[in-house]
């Protein structure tokens, strides 16, 4: 699957904004990230490894809730994430 | 009486078109001078987002022209600001100033926005709160009003599509950058009024012809502003401005839809509101 990353979290995988990782799920896929990019890990998920309600994750454009993470998703899905809001 | 800051901000070249302050230019001295008014009466911002983990976003800003300034006019300006909690349940921080050259107050603007609570990440990530008690008891008890503030820019459209006559319409796309941001890498507000701004000056030259009034735009300015936001734009975001132009009550006005280039359903980013 291809993960499309956005704004505030682009400093966190070396400004790649797309990124392919391998998973049948897109939580899978989401574990995989964030192995590869451990600093993403600490922005985007909470201390139980739950992705914090202020990050969206969307599979092909459908608004995922964290129960939905299992969804499965072949290596020609989009999944983006997405920061809900941030404020300085 | 609310406790104001005044200070004196010295003018440069770059702050002004040709018969008055740049639409832009007003937008960060606002941002400064809301900034200023938090440091001096309340709490440094740096301090609310960093200890009191409590940013704020911008959802509502009115900029209204009123008295002549120009560069030829002075070499400063005086900048006051008040500010006030506003919200049956604090929703919302308010933030009204004033520039003043030697004619009298040259334009005012007010600004309203909302706050997060921020996750404590290095993202600023956060989620709407209402403003905690500890900052709203910084405020004095005329600096804390009960009713919240309003938006006139849905009225507006209302108003444009009930009364008005649409002149033209235009698109433009653009991509947020680095330098159109802010620190948390999403769009620095002031920035999408340049973006309306742009896109205004795109209509007026591909439109101007077939519809000349359209060039009422450049040669007499915009006297007023009216803006939402309503999601932010982040960085290397392709987005694009929709604007329609109508004639207004006399007037001319120009609405500036600024969203996704690739449609996502999620509606505006923000609307920005020109009126000549």
């Amino acid at each position: 699957m291809i993960f499309k990353v956005r704004g505030v979290l682009l400093r966190f995988t070396n400004y790649e904004n797309e990124i392919e990782v391998g998973g049948a799920t897109v939580r899978d896929g989401l574990t995989a990230l964030t192995e590869r990019y451990p600093d993403l890990a600490e922005v985007l998920m909470d201390r139980e490894g739950s992705v914090r309600a202020t990050h969206l994750i969307a599979l092909n454009g459908e608004k995922l809730t964290p129960d939905e993470l299992d969804r499965e998703a072949t290596e020609d899905d989009r999944v983006d994430i997405v920061t809900a809001i941030s404020g300085g | 009486m609310p406790r104001s800051s005044a200070y004196e901000v010295v003018l440069d070249a770059s702050l002004f078109t040709p018969d008055r302050l740049q639409p832009t230019a007003v937008g960060r001295l606002a941002f400064q001078a809301g900034t200023r008014w938090l440091r001096d009466h309340v709490c440094g911002h740096r301090t609310l987002v960093s200890e009191h983990r409590v940013g704020f976003v911008l959802w509502a800003w009115q900029l209204e022209y009123d008295q002549p300034l120009r560069f030829h006019d002075a070499d400063e300006a005086r900048v006051e600001v008040r500010a006030r909690v506003r919200g049956p349940r604090a929703s919302q921080l308010e933030m009204e100033m004033t520039v003043s050259g030697p004619a009298g107050v040259a334009v005012r603007t007010r600004a309203a926005s909302v706050p997060l609570r921020l996750t404590g990440d290095q993202a600023l990530s956060g989620a709407p709160t209402t403003l905690p008690d500890s900052f709203v008891a910084g405020f004095h008890e005329d600096e804390v009003e009960r009713s919240p503030y309003l938006s006139p820019v849905r009225g507006l459209l209302g108003a444009f599509e009930r009364e008005g006559e649409r002149i033209a319409s235009h698109t433009t796309a653009f991509r947020v950058h680095r330098h159109h941001c802010e620190v948390a890498d999403q769009w620095y507000w002031v920035e999408s009024l340049g973006f309306a701004g742009g896109a205004r000056e795109e209509c007026v030259l591909r439109h101007g012809g077939s519809a000349p009034e359209l060039r009422r735009a450049l040669a007499e300015g915009i006297r007023r502003v009216d803006a939402t936001w309503l999601r932010a734009g982040q960085l290397w975001d392709l987005l694009r401005v929709r604007t329609t132009a109508y004639r207004h009550g006399g007037g001319l006005a120009f609405v500036h839809e600024l969203g996704l280039a690739e449609d996502d359903s999620g509606g505006p980013y923000a609307i920005v509101v020109e009126r000549v």
